[in-house]
């Protein structure tokens, strides 16, 4: 295939199922899709193709006007990087790049955009792992808990209220379950901000409870957004089905196990948003 | 580097510790995470705290997001009235 490389970007708040579909379509002829910058293979992760943005994410929520220089600093050669990767289909899924939508779409206008959605009950559940190291440390952590070296850097990076915002405040004594319903609210609500600008044709909507169940017609639809050709390699559909990354303990509780006060205090923070993304408010009587 | 000559050797003996004397001699001015081997996720935030006990001070997580480059650290340094 000759011209430019198709460009994409996925944007999700974490545990959204990034990482799956990351993997599927690496398996596709000629497409290569990072996970935060990084290759993956599998269970096992490779190298870093892109720097990971892990710091950028605060630095550009905290001050918008450095977006465009993080992504033309760290994203500007994303044509020339599929080209030494011999791909022609070449993104990367990222949370971080919420902050970062307007900036990304100014320079690449011609890029699509994945948006990945999930259930904000499920991510607060999933967020953070209650005990042990986390591996995947996309969530504000239990009060109390000690970090490793890299959950307390990837926190570094982690939004939080900036010093105007009405929780700013209140948010060092916050429980993690509100803190969490915070980051899925403020993280969907940079992205749903940021994707009108993006035309409809350019950008695909990845509700994770439709999507997972709906395979294998869910990964046939993402694959026509892609304009990949022909049939998705065999091990796609197992490469979705592995939860890759799912933790099977040391979660917080289902929100059925929630106390009223909880339940209101997630009502309370998430509750607007996830009206705005069609989700239901569970347990919650005000 | 461009601090003060103390404030480099100061400096220069914290990567020496945290990362590693390789790293250390090869410091300049214009050194980033992205550039400087073993100057990573895992030792950034050994770094910063590293920094906090060298030179008596407090860096909050927005301040420590800017250092990730020597540059950034001089100018916290200097901020801060470590730069002597």
């Amino acid at each position: 295939m000759t011209g430019r490389p198709q460009l994409f970007f996925g944007v999700g708040t974490g545990r959204c199922g990034t990482m799956a579909v990351s993997n599927a379509l690496s398996l596709e002829q000629g497409v290569v899709c990072l996970h935060e910058g990084k290759r993956r293979f599998g269970e096992r992760p490779g190298p870093h193709v892109l720097r990971s943005l892990t710091l950028e994410n605060r630095i550009a929520y905290e001050d918008p006007s450095c977006a465009a220089e993080i992504v033309a600093r760290h994203r500007g050669a994303m044509s020339a990087t599929a080209t030494t990767l011999g791909c022609w289909c070449f993104g990367d899924i990222a949370y971080n790049y919420a902050p970062m939508l307007d900036a990304i779409r100014a320079r690449y206008p011609y890029a699509r955009l994945l948006v990945f959605v999930r259930d904000g009950y499920d991510f607060v559940r999933a967020a953070a792992a209650v005990s042990g190291q986390d591996a995947a440390p996309v969530g504000w952590a239990p009060e109390g808990k000690s970090l490793s070296a890299i959950e307390q850097y990837v926190s570094l990076g982690r939004l939080a209220p900036r010093s105007s915002d009405k929780l700013a405040h209140a948010w060092p004594t916050l429980p993690f379950m509100a803190r969490n319903a915070w980051l899925w609210a403020e993280t969907n609500r940079l992205i749903f901000d940021a994707i009108d600008a993006w035309p409809e044709a350019q950008r695909h909507l990845i509700r994770f409870e439709e999507f997972f169940a709906g395979l294998p017609n869910s990964y046939a639809r993402l694959r026509g957004f892609l304009a990949l050709p022909g049939q998705p390699p065999a091990a796609t559909l197992s490469a979705l089905r592995a939860r890759i990354n799912a933790r099977l303990s040391g979660n917080m509780q289902d929100w059925r196990h929630w106390s009223p006060e909880q339940l209101e205090t997630f009502a309370q923070i998430a509750g607007p948003m996830m009206r705005r993304l069609g989700y239901e408010l569970r347990g919650h009587t005000g | 580097m461009t601090g003060s000559i103390a404030l480099d050797q100061r400096l220069r003996e914290l990567f020496a510790r945290i990362i590693s004397r390789e790293a250390a001699d090869s410091l300049t001015v214009d050194s980033t995470t992205d550039d400087v081997a073993g100057w990573d996720s895992t030792s950034f935030v050994a770094m910063i705290l590293a920094i906090e006990q060298e030179f008596d001070i407090e860096v909050s997580a927005l301040e420590a997001l800017r250092l990730q480059s020597v540059s950034g650290i001089l100018e916290m340094l200097r901020e801060k009235g470590c730069a002597g």
